[in-house]
Order: C-alpha cells, then structure tokens, then sequence
C-alpha cells in the first residue's frame, strides 16, 4: 500500500471518529440535565415565565422528538452548515466566533509548544549526554519538578508572583519589563507583523504558555534524557566512534536523529494542547480563548456552538494524528506502510 | 434575575434584572491616564453626579466641557460581552455595556429613586391614568447622526413586543404595568397560548417630537418602567426583525458588534469575547461624561481581576468573597437609602483604599415546594435556624438578614419599618434559633428519633458557591437535631430551574432581584397560583387564602394615589405575614453590592441595585 491509499484510508477512517464524538457532544448536552432554554430565560417563578421558556424551546425546537433534533444537528454539521449560537453568544455564528476566538489559542497553544520543545529537549539530551553527573541529577530533578506541578496551582502563582516581580526584572516589574503590557488580558495580534506588536503579543502570551506547557516540558525532558541514553549505548555508535566521527557529527546526525522518533507523538500530542487543554490557563490569565467558549457552551448547553467547536476539535485532532504517521517516515525511512 | 455572584468562577448569570445590572462583583475598573501617548494629563472634567446625565436642565448641551482635548481612559473589567440588543435578556457585562450606549426616557436619580426625565422635556397623564404623553427633547441624536423621533419608539417597543428576538416582551406585555396590545391564540406544544397581535401595540406618534402610549390599565410605578432598559430606543429601521423592515444591518452585526443608542457613549470597538471599548459621544445632549473613552476587558476569574487591582493597573476593583476580610472595613457615613461609604484596607500592596456597599434589591431564600415538603418541616427548618449566620458565616457579614420578602429598601416605611416588624412579628425567632420550638413542632407532627423526615436540598453549584456550601451545612446540622435528614445536592443555575420547574426539587436556592422599587414585584411570587414553582396552591390553607385576598387588593389599587398606596402598603404586609404562617420560603439574606476605588479617581456612590452601573460619573483626581 503506497502513502496515498494509506491517506485515503486514514481520512475514511475519521468519520467513524468524527460521528462518535458529535454524538457524544449531542448526548451530554440533549440528554443531560442540561436545558439550553432555562439558562436563557433564568429563574421562572411564574405562569407567564414559564410560557415563555415553553416558547423559547419552541423556537430552539427543543420540543421536537430526539431523534429528529438529531438527525437535524447531524446533517447540518456534515454539511458544514454550523448554525448559530443559542446561549453564550446568541444570534452569532459560530463560525465567525471560532474565527475571532482561535487565534488567540492557536498562539497560546503554539508557545506552549515552542516553550517546552526549546527548553525542555535540549535540558533533556544535555542530561542524557551527562548521564549520572550532578549536572544531570539537576536537569532530572527540575523535570520531575515542572511535571509534578499542577497546571492550575502554577498559574495563580506565577500570576501572584509576576504581580510582585518588581525587583525580579532588571528592577521593573513583569509589566514594564522590555515592553509595557498587564499581566492579565488576551494579546492583540492584529498587529503581529510590526516588530512592536509582536513582542507584545508575545511577552503577554508567554506566562499562560509557560504554565500550559509546563508539564510538557517534563515529559520531553525526561523522555529525551531516556531516548539520547538508548541510542548512546548502540553498537553503531561505538562503530562510528571507532572509525573517527567527529563527537559533534555523531550527536548531531547518529544520536539525535534517532532519539528524535519517540519524541514526535510526545510533540504532537502536546498539540493537542491546541484545542481542549487550555481552558483553566485561558480562564486565570483572561485570554478569552476556544478553551473558554468551548467550557461555557458545554455549561450553558449551547448545542450549536459546543457541537461545531467538537466538531472542528475532532477535525483537528484526527489531522494532527495523520501527519504525525507521515512525519515518521520523513524522519525514518525505515518506517513504511507497505503491508507486510 | 439570578443572583449577583460574589465568587463565581464561570460568571454566566443572566438576569431579567435591568435596573440593578452590573453585578456586584464583578466589575473591577482602572483609571489609567493616556491613551496612546502614555499620558500625564490627569484632567479631570466634570462628573460628581455625573449619572444623571443633566435631565432636567432641559437642553443644555454639555459638550462644551470639552471631551475632545481629553484623554481620560477608563478599563473596567466584565465578566462577558455577548448581546447589546436592549430587548435580550443580558448578562452583567453585556448589561454594562449597553446602559452606556442606550438611555431610555427617564432615569433614576443619584441618590434618589423618584424618575426624572432624560429624552423628554414634558409629559402629561390623563385623568384615567391610561394615557401618556411625552414631548421628546428636540437635540438628542442616535450615535448614527439620526434625530431621535417618536417614530423610532414606536418601531422600538414593537420590536420588544413581536421580534423574534426578543425576550424581554413580557415587560410591556404582561403583569401590572401593560401597554395596551390585542391578542391572537397559538397553538403552541399542543397548547394554546394568548399571543401578542403584531402590530396591535397602542403606542402612537403624533408628530416627531410627541409620543403617545396608552396602558391597559393604570399603574402607579408606570414612570420606572419608561426608564426601563428593555424600552431604550434604537433607530428606527435598523434590523428588520419586524414585519414592514428590510433593516439597515444584520441582526449579529447589530447585537454584537453596531449597537445604536441614545447614551452618553458610542461602540468604539468590539473584540468579540475579549474587549469592548466605548467613547465619549460628541455633543452629548446630556452632562458631559468623565471619561472620554472606557475600555472593558471581558476578565471572568475574580483572581485576575483581584490580581490587575493589586498591580494597582486597576483603580476601581471588586475583592473576591474568598479574600474579604469584614475586619478591614470601616464605615464613615450611612446615606438615606442605606448606602454605605467609607475605606477597607490595608489591602495586600499596604494601600488603603475607598469602599461602597449599597442595596441590591434582592432577596435570596431557599424555595420549599409545597407539594413535596409538608407544613410541619418547613416551620421546623425555619425556627431551627439563625439568618444572622448566614451572613456571618455564609457571606462573610456582607447582606441583610432576610424576614421579609421585600428588601430594605422598598419594604413599605422603608429599613426601620421592616426591622421593627420583622422583630415583633417573625414567628420562628428574629436573629435567633428556636431549636426547642422546632422539635415540639416536628413532634406534634409525628416525627421523632425513630421516625425521621428526610428532604434534599439543592444548591447552584455556579452562584456563590462556597457561601452556600458553608450555609447548607449550618441547615444540615441543625435539621439533624430536629429530626430532618437533609441530603445536600449541588446542580448548575439551568439544570435547578429546569427541576424546579419540572416539580422533582424539595427544598432549593433562589432569589430575585427587584425590577422597579415596589414589594409587588418580589410577592407576586408569594401567593397560590398556577405555575408558582412553591406550588402553594396544592398545600391550601387560611395563610394561602389571605395571601390570594390581599393580592387581589393590590390588584385593585393600582392607580397612583395615597389612598391606593396605602391600601397596597397594608396588603403587602398581610402577604409576608400570611407567607410566615406557612413558612413557604427559607428567607437567606439580601445580598448588598460592593465597590472598592483608590484615591487617584473619584467615583460617585452607587445609590442602589435599581439604578443603571454607569461608569460616566468617575472623575480623574
């Protein structure tokens, strides 16, 4: 089987997912104790009160039998027809709430990808290159250190202490530190071009993105500490030693190369960091984000808007599954998807 | 109308509540000076009473204190930012919002709750009370340049009466204060409902500057319900969700992100979910407004918003409940609505800093439906326990007590007259337990060591939770004493009032914030009728019977003379009493709003929960 068929198998494979998980989101939200209605209307202490919530839910069709509700929500999402939000931002569509809302995430989520991946990975192969000196007992420790500390514990406390950072910072605080910003808000990235909006949007996305990828950070230090130690006892390595490869070119090209294959899914599944894990940092450090939306539609049962940004995850995510199969053969061409 | 939260994580109340918007809690504001230039001009202009927009002094234009120079930015954090349009039913943010950009035709006072005029100039009644007729100011304009007409009342309220949008019709469609409309039946759920006649609204322009509405009946609160937010008008046109208008924007674009109103500041820009920012309107037609520009950040965690006023970023802030310390605040002065000013500090950064408490017109109780909870128990919870720990224990010693269901404020004779009465006449023991009386009752009825009674008690698990929480088990171990098994539940805000609906609850959190400053509007809700979630009517008895007499009497008195008035003053106190005699409620407390500045700005007293959350009023030191 060559790449293309595998491809095409692949994406064939996603629906199965795709309506799995939409009906799980269907599920929770319609089947639950949850009415979309009831949050709009609040408390409905009267006849009149409750006619209008009975009129509301018309209008929503909540009264409709279930199963024609879902084969409605079903085949609007699979024609991409993703409808409005009924709750969280009524009359909006959702998807020009996921076009103002996603970048704000995909920024966070991209730095709490870079954060770890720069700093976590070379700590990590540092340590396995150093393995059993205090130099790696110091690496190790902090990784286990940053994987211990719980997202949620981390962001109200690196908040309080950049809030009292003024002596930390070259004697400013956090806020005034290189460029003025506040500690807490969503970053303005409509001006990402311009060298000034860019730092900006930076310096007020990097605390979240240091909490959010904190834990990442552990794991990729400690999985690339134990990968550069496999490879670096291979009989190849000793090979190439022997035959006078220089020390930079046999870490460079023999060691990390092959230490990077356990590495990729631990990246991409950091990525997953995109869609769903980012809702407490979001919420701490006011970066109204998809997380945010995505935990208020689920709360206030918005079904169109926690269906499509369910919907637009599961895309997300079954992507994200596919190129990290082709990555692997990028990277190792032993790899293939020839059937055996 | 759900309760102002003081420590929610999720901040998604919504409330029908127009008048005492702006959420206690949730609303922290900076003042910061400059714009783009980083700025060192502080001037200040204007504003100590900056909330009453200069009615009365007719048509002076207040534009000459010059906004354009200024570069006064005030950032208030809310808690979201969704829907503007004046007929949804909104979110304290969104509430925020739009008080700033719409205005209706009369407005609360500073200080005050009588209306005083804001679009008009003069308005007559006629001599059956039915018919209003206002003479609109002839220099108010819509932030799009049109001329403010009757037209665009008229266009305005059929909206809040027909449009698909809206939800907020019942405020002239139904209850005491009607505007006169015909019906039409729909069959709606296999049932048929007495539906608005689009078109039907008696709501007349006589010419541009005169506008004419006729109520269905008279009301003597008519005037607040003219400044009621739902009413503000928009141009006319300006969507076409009403038969007869095609619409100059979408609705989205409208709602969300082009709201065009009367009030003293236009949408500057809207960053869906993260930030709105307002400015000043040129030649405003009322009192110059302080700050030129207000930014609101859309912040939902009280530890971000709490962290912002510690950095000191912020000048105007709220303290969480879980950070409040009662021993740190110190009263200097007592107003006549009972609002309290003075200083609470040191805070964490050593600063001492200004604060303001004021009456939220809200009561908070635990609902007990009648059908599932009989007489006895509900006597028995009511003597076993103390309101005064609530507050203490429960929210920290910020609220009232509450007896009656009328707040402070609006109960007739005002706080004095409600102490008074609740202390000589509250059956179950006025701040203090009766565990005794409480056992005899439960005895008398049967129950006993061997013979438990046991109920569920449901709390909202996203308004206040730690408050309720603490509450809950002061109830649970005092109904362990008095033979009741209390089992504590915790539910979102919708799925409660979706349960309650549905008749599944016991015994469960609400309340309900006051829409106009009269106890009819909190005990509409305190008599038997089809549809009331206390379900008294499947419990009936004499106290039900005087509840339903003295409703009826408010029924008929409703024009606006003192020989009504005091025929509703008497009624309304038959109701709480009758209401104690069955003890359908567990009364909690009436929740108080709170506002925190330092001295860098001066920011007017909150007068209470009825008056808009305006922000025009602050003024730069």
């Amino acid at each position: 089987m060559n790449r293309l068929l595998y491809l095409l198998k692949r994406i064939l494979l996603a629906i199965p997912v795709l309506l799995l998980g939409t009906t799980a989101t269907f599920a929770i939200i319609r089947l639950g104790p949850l009415n979309p209605a009831a949050a709009i209307v609040g408390p409905v202490n009267s006849a009149q009160a409750q006619e209008r919530l009975e009129r509301i839910e018309e209008q929503l069709g909540l009264n409709d039998p279930i199963h024609v509700q879902y084969a409605e929500y079903i085949t609007d999402l699979f024609t991409f027809d993703l409808g409005q939000s009924w709750v969280v931002y009524p009359g909006q569509d959702t998807v020009s709430l996921l076009a103002q809302f996603g970048p704000r995430t995909i920024w966070l989520g991209l730095w709490a990808v870079l954060i770890p991946v720069f700093i976590g990975i070379p700590l990590g192969i540092y340590a396995g290159l150093n393995v059993n000196t205090n130099r790696d007992y110091a690496a190790s420790i902090t990784g286990i250190v940053w994987r211990a500390m719980p997202n949620f514990w981390l962001a109200v406390i690196l908040l309080a202490l950049l809030s009292r950072s003024d002596t930390l910072f070259l004697g400013s605080g956090w806020e005034s530190f290189i460029i003025e910003t506040e500690i807490v808000g969503a970053p303005d990235l409509s001006s990402l071009g311009t060298p000034e909006g860019f730092v900006t949007a930076t310096k007020q996305i990097l605390p979240a993105a240091f909490v959010l990828g904190s834990a990442s950070m552990g794991n990729e230090l400690r999985l690339s500490r134990t990968a550069v130690l496999e490879i670096i006892n291979e009989d190849f390595i000793d090979t190439a030693q022997a035959v006078g490869v220089s020390r930079r070119r046999l870490i460079g090209k023999h060691v990390l190369r092959n230490a990077m294959i356990p590495l990729i899914p631990v990246i991409t599944s950091e990525a997953y960091i995109l869609v769903g894990g980012s809702v407490l940092v979001e919420v701490v450090f006011g970066i109204n984000g998809i997380g945010t939306l995505f935990f208020d539609a689920m709360t206030a049962g918005d079904l169109p808007l926690a269906g499509s940004l369910m919907f637009v995850f599961i895309l997300l995510t079954v992507c994200i599954n596919i190129m990290q199969d082709i990555l692997y053969t990028l990277i190792d061409p032993r790899i293939g998807y020839e059937e055996r | 109308m759900s309760e102002p939260d003081n420590d929610s994580q999720t901040g998604q109340s919504r409330r029908t509540i127009l008048k005492s918007a702006g959420g206690v809690a949730t609303v922290a504001l900076a003042g910061c000076l400059g714009g783009d230039d980083d700025g060192d001009s502080g001037g200040g202009n204007g504003g100590e009473n900056g909330s009453e927009n200069g009615s009365e002094n007719g048509g002076e234009n207040g534009s000459e204190n010059g906004t354009s120079n200024g570069s006064n930015v005030l950032s208030l954090s809310i808690p979201e930012a969704a829907n503007f349009d004046p007929v949804r039913i909104k979110g304290d943010g969104s509430q925020i919002v739009s008080d700033h950009v719409f205005s209706e035709l009369f407005t609360l006072p500073q200080g005050g709750l009588e209306p005083t005029a804001q679009l008009v100039t003069d308005y007559s009644v006629s001599d059956d009370g039915l018919t209003y007729t206002f003479t609109l100011r002839d220099d108010v304009t819509f932030d799009n340049g049109d001329q403010l007409t009757a037209q665009d009342f008229v266009y305005s309220w059929e909206r809040l009466a027909a449009s698909d949008n809206s939800q907020e019709g019942e405020t002239i469609l139904e209850g005491g204060f009607q505007i006169a409309h015909e019906t039409t039946t729909e069959t709606v759920d296999g049932e048929e409902q007495e539906v608005y006649q689009p078109g039907s609204l008696a709501v007349e322009a006589v010419d541009e500057g005169t506008l004419e509405v006729t109520l269905e009946s008279p009301f003597y609160d008519a005037l607040f319900w003219f400044a009621y937010g739902s009413l503000s008008p928009v141009p006319e046109g300006v969507v076409g969700d009403i038969e007869g208008y095609d619409g100059e924007m979408d609705y989205a674009e409208f709602s969300s992100q082009n709201p065009v109103g009367t009030g003293p500041y236009e949408i500057d820009s809207v960053e869906t979910g993260t930030e709105v920012v307002v400015s000043a309107v040129d030649g405003y037609h009322g009192e110059a407004p302080g700050p030129d520009q207000i930014s609101m950040q859309v912040v939902e965690n009280t530890d971000a918003i709490f962290r912002r006023a510690m950095n000191r970023n912020v000048d105007v802030f709220q303290v969480p409940n879980s950070r409040f310390d009662p021993s740190k605040v110190s009263i200097n002065e007592t107003r006549e609505l009972s609002q309290k000013v003075g200083t609470y500090g040191p805070l964490e950064n050593d600063e001492t800093a200004n604060y303001m408490t004021w009456d939220e017109a809200y009561t908070a109780y635990f609902i007990f439906d009648c059908s599932r909870v009989e007489k006895p128990i509900r006597q028995a919870l009511n003597y076993a326990v103390n309101q005064e720990n609530f507050v203490e224990q429960g929210f920290r010693g910020v609220g009232e007590p509450a007896y009656h269901q009328a707040p402070p404020t609006v109960y007739p004779g005002g706080k004095e007259a409600y102490d008074q009465h609740a202390e000589e006449n509250f059956p179950y023991g006025y701040r203090e337990a009766q565990v005794g009386q409480a056992q005899t009752v439960m005895e008398e009825a049967g129950y006993g060591e061997n013979s438990r009674a046991s109920i569920t008690l449901s709390l909202y698990n996203d308004r206040n939770p730690d408050a309720y929480s603490r509450i809950a088990e002061l109830i649970r171990a005092k109904a362990e004493s008095i033979y009741i098994d209390l089992e504590i539940e915790r539910a979102p805000f919708n799925t409660i009032i979706d349960e309650a609906v549905s008749g599944n609850l016991d015994m469960y959190t609400l309340g309900n914030g006051l829409e106009y400053p009269s106890p009819q509007d909190m005990l509409k809700f305190g008599r038997p009728y089809e549809g009331n979630l206390v379900r008294w009517r499947e419990d009936p008895s004499d106290a039900s019977e005087q509840a339903a007499n003295a409703w009826e009497t408010v029924q008929n008195n409703l024009e606006p003379t003192d020989a009504a008035q005091q025929a509703r003053s008497e009624a309304y106190i038959q109701m709480e009493e009758a209401i104690w005699q069955d003890a359908i409620y567990l009364t909690n407390y009436h929740p108080r709003g709170r506002q925190w500045w330092y001295d860098d700005v001066d920011v007017p007293v909150q007068t209470s929960g009825f008056h808009d959350r305006l922000f025009d009023g602050v003024s730069f030191e």
